[in-house]
């Protein structure tokens, strides 16, 4: 389903308008040998019970090789080559019993995977969306080419319009950036620099808005980027 | 590993490369579930009969027929959605690649896959000039060997200099096209490209 997006323009009017995400290519089929349909599933191979930890708690250590020779102890003959199927998504102790109040943490970690500091989780919340105020026009431009030489524009979407009133609003800010021949910087937030955050607990982006005009028609693309062009430690 | 090549002025001038993500950049956030003790939990499956608990790693994905004969990788073959064939695209690492010089434009028409950072030690002197003076290329890319519809656009890697590097753009074609007044968007167009932007880690 297609989002709602309100944006505002220069002269601080606001609309919302529909968010259009580029087509994904065709998908492929497989065929086998003889051109028969394949489809993929998704089957058991190991279960709780044929794990390392529990066939030496149930053999002992030293007597786990002999057994694994004598027989197929890691194989479990109920559920190997079943479909898993719908399942249920649950969260195992380290003794392999089932959790069942969990408590969510977030460790954060540095670039070179050192813990850093850890609390208990909070859910991030979204600061784009129908329920939101429009993202402002915050008047900063940027060239093209300084935009793409710092930032990987790692998502885009269309700004399209939803009536006529929505046309003539996206195609006057798609002039006035393609006449500028610069980007608009976007951002949340009241004075349009918080990121931008889609759902809750979404990836944050920074904005950047391209407007190009071809006669009577409109081209605004919203670029968003989560990562620079910087050097990385290989 | 094979580098990414460029055909400059008829000379071959190869790249090293080194991905960049925002993990190696900016660290990261990891969620992680504990028990009351503050001991890490792993996750795992439970089957809807209750009968069998899966590990993480517990499971493997077969391609199998509708008779249920499981087919090896090797043995099958990939065709478009109407059955028409593919055609092989291989990978252009290690092969000299034309570039052709672009526009700003050009790259914002393209979604970025994936960022790498370009090690240019035997880069000729002109080529290093052009990219410090803006000039963004472009060339074919295609990291490993797959199979595509005849007549589906290529890959493109766009390189381009900053202060900080040379940098290759590993890119997809968005497709947007120029919007007309009677060209109203539907409520139930196109899939959603931010729904599964779940993160947790820095910005």
């Amino acid at each position: 389903m297609a989002r709602l997006f309100a944006v505002s323009d220069a002269k601080k009017r606001d609309a919302q308008v529909m968010l259009q995400s580029p087509k994904k290519g065709d998908g492929v089929r497989w065929l086998g040998v003889q051109g028969q349909a394949l489809h993929v599933e998704r089957l058991i191979k190991t279960t709780e019970r044929t794990q390392l930890s529990a066939l030496t708690a149930a053999k002992g250590a030293d007597k786990l090789a002999q057994a694994l020779v004598d027989g197929d102890p890691e194989i479990d003959l109920d559920h190997v080559g079943r479909k898993l199927g719908r399942s249920t998504r649950v969260h195992v102790r380290q003794d392999g019993s089932v959790l069942y109040a969990a408590r969510v943490i977030q460790v954060v970690r540095g670039p070179d995977g050192e813990e850093k500091s850890r609390a208990d989780f909070v859910d991030v919340e979204a600061t784009v969306g129908e329920q939101h105020p429009a993202v402002p026009w915050t008047g900063r431009l940027i060239s093209k080419l300084e935009a793409v030489q710092k930032y990987a524009m790692v998502r885009n979407v269309a700004l399209k319009h939803v009536n006529g009133l929505t046309f003539d609003f996206l195609y006057d800010i798609a002039k006035a950036l393609s006449d500028a021949d610069k980007m608009l910087i976007v951002g949340a937030g009241a004075k349009g620099n918080q990121p931008l955050i889609f759902q809750t607990n979404g990836a944050p982006f920074r904005g950047f808005l391209e407007g190009r005009i071809d006669g009577d028609a409109y081209w605004l693309v919203l670029h968003l980027s989560n990562l620079e062009l910087k050097k990385v430690t290989p | 590993m094979a580098n990414i090549v460029l055909n400059w002025a008829g000379a071959e001038c190869a790249f090293s490369f080194t991905k960049v993500e925002r993990e190696k950049l900016y660290g990261k956030k990891e969620r992680v579930v504990v028990d009351e003790q503050g001991n890490p939990c792993e996750q795992a499956w439970l089957t809807r009969d209750g009968r069998a608990l899966v590990p993480s790693g517990g499971t493997a994905m077969l391609y199998v027929s509708e008779s249920w004969d499981a087919v090896e990788n090797s043995d099958r073959a990939a065709v478009a959605l109407d059955g028409s064939g593919l055609e092989p695209a291989p990978s252009t690492l290690g092969v000299a690649q034309t570039p052709r010089r672009v526009s700003p434009d050009d790259l914002l028409e393209c979604t970025v896959e994936s960022v790498y950072q370009l090690g240019a030690e035997g880069a000729p002197p002109d080529l290093l000039e052009a990219l410090d003076s803006g000039q963004i290329l472009a060339v074919r890319f295609r990291y490993r060997p797959a199979q595509k519809s005849p007549g589906a656009a290529e890959s493109e890697l766009f390189v381009l200099k900053n202060s900080e590097g040379i940098f290759g753009l590993v890119t997809e074609r968005c497709g947007f096209e120029f919007v007309r007044r009677e060209e109203i968007a539907g409520a139930d167009e196109t899939e959603d490209a931010l729904s599964d932007e779940l993160d947790f880690s820095m910005m």
